[in-house]
């Protein structure tokens, strides 16, 4: 096979692929090629067709495929390679990706950096094991949203949702205003994992009720789907049976979480996170291999696409300055890793090198219940390193820590930097 | 009498408290920023906002995104959706055409936030 | 070739042999009767052949020591084991001759474990030895500290059986079978040479006829017999862990035989690490009324999750995974097994009935046992009928390497071929666009999403169809010229996008 000399390589044509390209190629890095699978630029931007996209980024009020074609805008500008209906097949240590299209066969690249945009897929019926028959009609938000917006079609007409996540509760709304019914979403937790302004925009507006501590406990239908029952659950998230009631409806559409996407990185052997999903990094969005980042939905899942950007500019920024050698390579490691602590949880980046990358680093968590105003701090055992106040704090939108490196004064081998929210 | 209200202007979605007196937003509280206090003045008279949807062309099978250009009366969502449904222009379609003109008198223009065809990138 | 497969048919049909049901058994026959002259036809009321019993179960292809001396069971169980290497060769189907290792926690269940071993020896299944704990380690690696010993099974292997039973479908097709889908038989009239075959899509007639119905055998017999059987669906739930955990696990495991509340025992609960790398874990077994209904059960699946949860560690792959890995279950489903109620499997021609053959009760192991039955009754037919041997008879069934299974040099020589080599459709078990085409191609066309999924694995990895599923339905459509709002998951009206958006109307 032969193969092409690239600097960098970037896994994913979304909107984190996008950002990273244009933040390196910003930074003087020109022999640069995005892989794409679909036959388009934007990822699953393009089929979200609401707005509130871009209000940090752009500040402007944005639909999803309005953000994506800003950047599509920038990308074209530069030379920047894309290869669109090509999927990665595999990426290693020293940096080879092997690639396949129908246009171009298999083809090999050597990079001097990889940097992997592969967003997040869905959680399915499969891994909730809800019990029950088979049919057509069961399926996530985001293939519901794939059907009616990218090809034209409707799943159904009278929907049940399990899930109050954004993408469920922002294809509440379509549904409504395609002409189907929403009977009611389903949460299994005492509060939605979707942005507040989603649940009023989207589901009290319509009249749309949302059964909290609810779940889907069987879904019954030979063919089609005819129904669902839902039962209550107790504070272990059991369902309590007593409970259990019929819901008629033709559609069961599941719209509980997000799971970054890394089979390539894990096939390259690149360490990852248990409570991500997403590989291991530095403050420069580094994984265990060197030279390799992470960033967007497939590092941890964002509520915010304008979050995806911002991150993706440090990793695109971070795999420049590893290629112009400018990260201090030879300077000593100075490491310290950070902890998820009380109301916490998924804390990136997971270690924070003080000899080498930027001396501010932002932290980046989700709070693991709801809190009202509280404050977020950092700390080496009981000095506090960084601090803010919250308003409110809730699971569904991740929280932001700013940290500065000449902050952190003297610490032991096996210290860590915990994270936490105090109420 | 006081409404609490969640601001949907971005996706901080801060917590207001309201004081309404008749038809007049008093007492603001719970905003990070100004654009809280419209919010609320405006949610707790008349509430407000952006309609998106699809619509289909004529001679083409894909639909295409469309956005008001400013937010319309909430009570007309649902109005102006089915209206949206009786027109299918001609491709093509650009991202930023006006694709239908004030649309039920509301002052609001339907704005195309997709192209069709789409194009190859 | 396209002529032999019809999806709708009115009318009277004159047929030589008849077969009724296309899983594991009634596919096994109508590939044995390919084997003469014969104008043959396979009656079967799903949309796709292998749609019922044969398509949920374990996956083990079982050695034969549990089976009881004496019994149909176990004497076909044997016969067939040994038939696996060959049909499977010849039908290029993966099979994996894996072992297969029983283990025992108590010194109760070595005893038990002591019978087996001697009903093994009676029924002459090869390699069969009750393993102390050091001899169990040498064998199948580091067991839990609890487990005392094992049965070991050299000859225990695993298959995917819809893979197998479409691959002798698809070989029974090419040598002249005629398959019927969404073909129900509803009543069946004994006339004055064979039978009357009155189905949903016109009448077939014939003057022999194999019931290979499943769990209907039951009805199907007792149309023509006054010796009437019954058929119990009993059903069995199984969870199925994702492939990153492949060949983390080697051998087919079992848990020591449990006794039944009602009388004749199960086998328990199983690891079985199948061909595609996936891990199954099952199952439960419960008596059910419907013979169809092969939805989860909430208490099924608690009791496997339960049972693996609690003693995961007594399995090797523990001491690498040490805690049961429950996020990477992906999928579950359940499964019925046709039990009658004589507890063995009913075969041969119908007393009462000249030219009906039963086929029936074939549960555990009957995935094993089909084609050894297969072969022998269709033999014993055939000299009884004087069948006239088909020369033109191929038992090899080829089909294109997998890309998935391709090393780099072969995807390039594939692509060179065709360019849909190029597309990857499912990303999680890398399937390309050009063998989704072969699928929707076949003999045997498949022409709903999960037909498609039985035979490329698309969809059935850990996403599930989240990326894949609007892809492949536009891929029927392109293909068939049927329209996207009637391209079905399983046929009839199993629509996945019954309707188009933006049409003008009320809200």
């Amino acid at each position: 096979m032969i193969m092409t000399d690239v600097d960098i390589a970037i896994v994913g044509g979304g909107c984190a692929g996008m950002s990273a390209a244009l933040s390196a190629y910003g930074h003087g890095i020109r022999n640069i090629v995005i892989f794409e699978r679909n036959s388009y630029l934007g990822g699953v931007l393009k089929q979200c067709i609401h707005n509130g996209f871009g209000i940090h980024k752009f500040r402007e009020d944005l639909t999803g495929t309005q953000y994506a074609a800003k950047l599509i805008d920038d990308i074209v500008k530069t030379d920047i390679c894309i290869k669109t209906d090509t999927i990665v097949l595999n990426i290693t240590e020293e940096k080879e990706i092997v690639a396949v299209s129908s246009k171009e066969g298999i083809t090999g690249y050597r990079a001097k950096s990889i940097i992997l945009a592969m967003g997040c897929r869905e959680r399915s019926r499969g891994e909730l094991m809800i019990p029950g028959s088979r049919p057509a009609g069961v399926l996530t938000a985001g293939v519901a949203q794939r059907y009616m917006n990218i090809e034209g079609y409707l799943v159904g007409k009278k929907v049940f949702i399990l899930g109050s996540g954004d993408i469920g509760l922002i294809m509440a709304r379509q549904f409504v205003l395609e002409g189907a019914e929403v009977v009611a979403i389903a949460e299994v937790m005492p509060y939605s994992g979707g942005l507040a302004r989603n649940i009023v925009q989207c589901a009290e507006d319509f009249g749309i009720p949302i059964y909290y501590n609810t779940t889907v406990t069987g879904i019954v239908g030979k063919k089609r789907v005819e129904g669902v029952f839902i039962s209550d659950v107790d504070e272990n998230r059991k369902p309590v049976l007593s409970t259990e009631r019929f819901v008629d409806c033709d559609t069961l559409m599941l719209s509980v979480g997000l799971i970054p996407e890394n089979e390539i990185a894990f096939k390259a052997g690149i360490k990852l996170s248990e409570k991500t999903g997403g590989p291991i990094v530095d403050d420069m969005l580094q994984t265990d291999i060197d030279g390799i980042f992470s960033c967007g939905n497939c590092l941890h899942v964002h509520d915010l696409v304008d979050f995806v950007s911002i991150e993706s500019e440090v990793a695109g920024k971070n795999s420049a300055m590893y290629i112009l050698d400018k990260i201090k390579k030879d300077k000593k490691p100075l490491v310290i890793e950070t902890n998820d602590g009380e109301g916490v949880s998924g804390t990136v980046p997971h270690r924070i090198d003080l000899n080498k990358g930027e001396e501010e680093v932002t932290l980046m968590f989700r709070p693991n219940s709801k809190f009202r105003s509280c404050t977020a701090t950092a700390r080496i055992n009981d000095r506090i390193i960084s601090s803010k106040k919250m308003p409110v704090a809730v699971p569904g939108e991740m929280c932001e820590l700013k940290i500065n490196k000449n902050d952190f004064g003297p610490f032991e081998k096996n210290d860590k930097l915990t994270v936490e929210i105090i109420p | 009498m006081e409404k609490e209200l969640v601001c949907i202007n971005c996706p901080l979605g801060c917590r207001l408290k309201v004081r309404v007196e008749g038809e007049e937003a008093k007492e603001i509280t719970g905003n990070l920023c100004k654009r809280g206090i419209e919010y609320a003045k405006q949610e707790s008279i008349l509430p407000m906002r952006v309609l998106t949807a699809n619509m289909k062309a004529a001679d083409c099978e894909r639909p295409f995104s469309v956005v008001s250009s400013k937010p319309l009366p909430k009570n007309m969502l649902i109005e102006c959706a089915m209206e949206l449904k009786k027109h299918s222009p001609k491709t093509p379609i650009k991202m930023g055409d006006v694709v239908i003109e004030n649309i039920l008198n509301t002052g609001c223009d339907i704005i195309a936030t997709s192209n069709l065809p789409e194009e190859s990138l | 070739m396209d002529r032999n497969i019809l999806f709708f048919k009115t009318g009277v049909s004159m047929y030589d042999a008849i077969v009724i049901g296309s899983g594991v058994s009634g596919a096994s026959v109508a590939r044995e009767l390919s084997r003469y002259k014969l104008k043959i036809a396979v009656l079967e009321k799903g949309d796709d052949v292998c749609s019922g019993t044969s398509k949920g179960n374990s996956a083990v292809v079982h050695s034969g020591y549990d089976a009881r001396y004496g019994t149909n069971k176990a004497h076909y169980n044997v016969i067939g084991n040994a038939m696996y290497d060959n049909l499977c060769h010849e039908l290029s189907v993966p099979f994996v001759r894996n072992g297969t290792i029983t283990y025992a926690l108590s010194e109760e269940e070595v005893e038990k474990l002591q019978e087996l071993t001697e009903n093994a020896k009676k029924n002459k299944v090869p390699g069969v030895k009750l393993l102390n704990r050091k001899e169990l380690e040498e064998v199948g690696g580091d067991f839990g500290a609890e487990v005392c010993g094992g049965l070991w099974a050299p000859t225990g292997g695993v298959v995917c059986p819809y893979n197998l039973v479409i691959a002798m479908c698809e070989n029974a097709a090419e040598n002249g079978v005629e398959f019927f889908l969404n073909t129900e038989v509803n009543h069946i009239e004994k006339e004055a040479i064979g039978y009357s075959i009155k189905t949903n899509r016109g009448e077939f007639i014939s003057k022999i006829v194999f019931n290979c119905a499943g769990t209907h055998a039951d009805e199907m017999n007792n149309f023509v017999s006054s010796e009437k059987l019954k058929i119990i669906p009993r059903k069995g739930n199984y969870l199925i862990l994702d492939r990153k955990l492949s060949g983390k696990v080697k051998n087919t495991i079992f848990q020591a035989p449990k006794k039944l509340p009602g009388g004749g025992h199960t086998k328990g609960m199983v690891m079985v690490p199948t061909v595609d790398g996936t891990i199954i874990l099952g199952c439960d077994s419960t008596d059910v009324d419907d013979k169809d209904d092969v939805s989860t059960t909430r208490e099924g699946i608690e009791a496997v999750y339960q049972y693996f949860s609690e003693n995961w560690k007594n399995f090797p792959v523990s001491r690498e995974i040490p805690e049961f890995p429950k996020k990477m279950i992906i999928s579950s489903y359940a499964g019925l097994r046709a039990h009658s109620v004589t507890d063995d499997f009913i075969i041969g021609e119908v007393k009462d009935a000249e030219g009906f053959f039963n086929m029936a009760g074939i549960e555990s192991p009957g995935l094993t046992a089909a084609p050894a039955i297969a072969a022998e009754l269709v033999s014993e037919v055939s000299k009884k009928y004087i069948f006239e041997i088909n020369p033109a008879f191929n038992p090899l069934r080829k089909i294109p390497k997998q890309f998935r299974d391709m090393n780099d040099e072969e995807r390039i020589k594939a692509l060179e071929r065709d360019k849909n080599y190029g597309k990857i459709i499912c990303r999680c078990e890398e399937v390309t666009k050009a063998e989704i085409l072969q699928a929707i191609n076949s003999i045997i066309p498949a022409k709903s999403v999960n037909a498609i999924k039985m035979r490329t694995r698309a969809g059935m990895g850990r996403c599930q169809g989240g990326y894949c599923g609007p892809e492949i339905v536009s891929i029927i459509s392109e293909e068939t010229g049927i329209p996207i709002t009637e391209i079905t998951l399983s046929g009839e009206d199993s629509f996945i996008v019954p309707y188009e958006t933006c049409i003008p109307g009320e809200i």
